[in-house]
């Protein structure tokens, strides 16, 4: 009984690290906007 | 009959002149030509050009004003979503040469092509020095540097510029990347700007129920070791129960 409860709080902690770890240092969802620029905008006011 | 001849004499005479008035009145309209040889500009002239055109009825060609003779793509970067606390991340603007963009107006209608043809714009940078100018305000968020960057624009070179954000808090923050061109004459040192872009910008900044990036790193880490310990007493039993398979076989 003991050992089972032993694996089942080992594992329970090592998913909840795992979940924090990954959470932790995934890299941040980025975003990208092109957007042209023709030379009309680009000219003396 | 000498008289009657007379008579109708006048009348012809009468005639001819009341013919040549009217025919002379159908341009009483039209504004008479100045001294100076040039029409002058009807009043209306202000609000639309199509009188005027229609006025003329010649074509007008107006001088294009000095441009920088590329097509540019403008390219922002940055994190939609990101977590809040000492953590950054970077954003990026980055105002590059469009390899692509040698575009010829094009229109279509009614299945029929018109295509435009090339069009001379004076050079802008054989008479004016070229300043990017940027700045990202985003109001409640840590950005570095704050203020306004400047870089030169060279002809066929990019310029980026780069800014480091930090949420201290969670939430939703927004703000607006602008970009600026200055423009300086070489001759005269006269300056002018003009904005180019202000692009909106959105983020994100979340925590792990309630826990900030360091403190779910560091139990992360402290997890593992913990769950590893725990876990630790089985691994003999793992390992000699794979043993025993592969001896079996």
């Amino acid at each position: 009984m003991s050992r089972k409860i032993r694996v089942f709080l080992a594992l329970l902690i090592l998913i909840v690290s795992a979940a924090l770890l990954v959470w932790g240092y995934a890299p941040n969802p980025h975003e990208i906007r092109i957007q042209p620029i023709v030379p009309a905008e680009m000219r003396l006011p | 009959m000498i008289r009657n001849c007379r008579k109708s004499l006048i009348v012809l005479s009468a005639l001819t002149l009341l013919v040549a008035a009217l025919a002379c009145s159908g341009n009483s309209s039209a504004p008479a030509p100045s001294d100076t040889g040039l029409l002058p500009v009807p009043t209306n002239s202000i609000v639309s050009t199509e009188p005027a055109l229609a006025l003329t009825s010649m074509p007008t060609w107006i001088s294009p004003a000095p441009a920088i003779p590329e097509t540019r793509r403008l390219t922002l970067e940055f994190p939609s979503r990101m977590r809040a606390g000492v953590e950054g991340d970077i954003v990026r603007l980055t105002l590059e040469v469009d390899d692509m963009g040698n575009i010829t107006p094009t229109a279509q209608f009614e299945g029929t092509t018109v295509t435009g043809g090339t069009i001379q714009i004076p050079d802008l940078y054989e008479t004016h020095d070229v300043t990017a100018e940027a700045r990202l305000d985003l109001a409640g968020m840590s950005v570095q540097p704050s203020g306004v960057t400047y870089e030169p624009l060279k002809r066929g070179q990019s310029a980026t510029f780069y800014w480091s954000i930090r949420p201290d808090q969670p939430g939703i923050y927004r703000g607006t990347a602008w970009l600026h061109l200055n423009f300086k004459d070489r001759s005269t040192g006269g300056e002018s700007r003009i904005a180019v872009s202000a692009q909106t910008v959105e983020i994100e900044a979340v925590d792990f129920f309630g826990l900030s990036v360091n403190i779910a790193r560091t139990s992360g880490v402290i997890g593992s070791v913990v769950g590893g310990v725990v876990g630790f007493p089985f691994l003999e039993d793992i390992l000699k129960f794979i043993l025993k398979r592969r001896r079996k076989k």
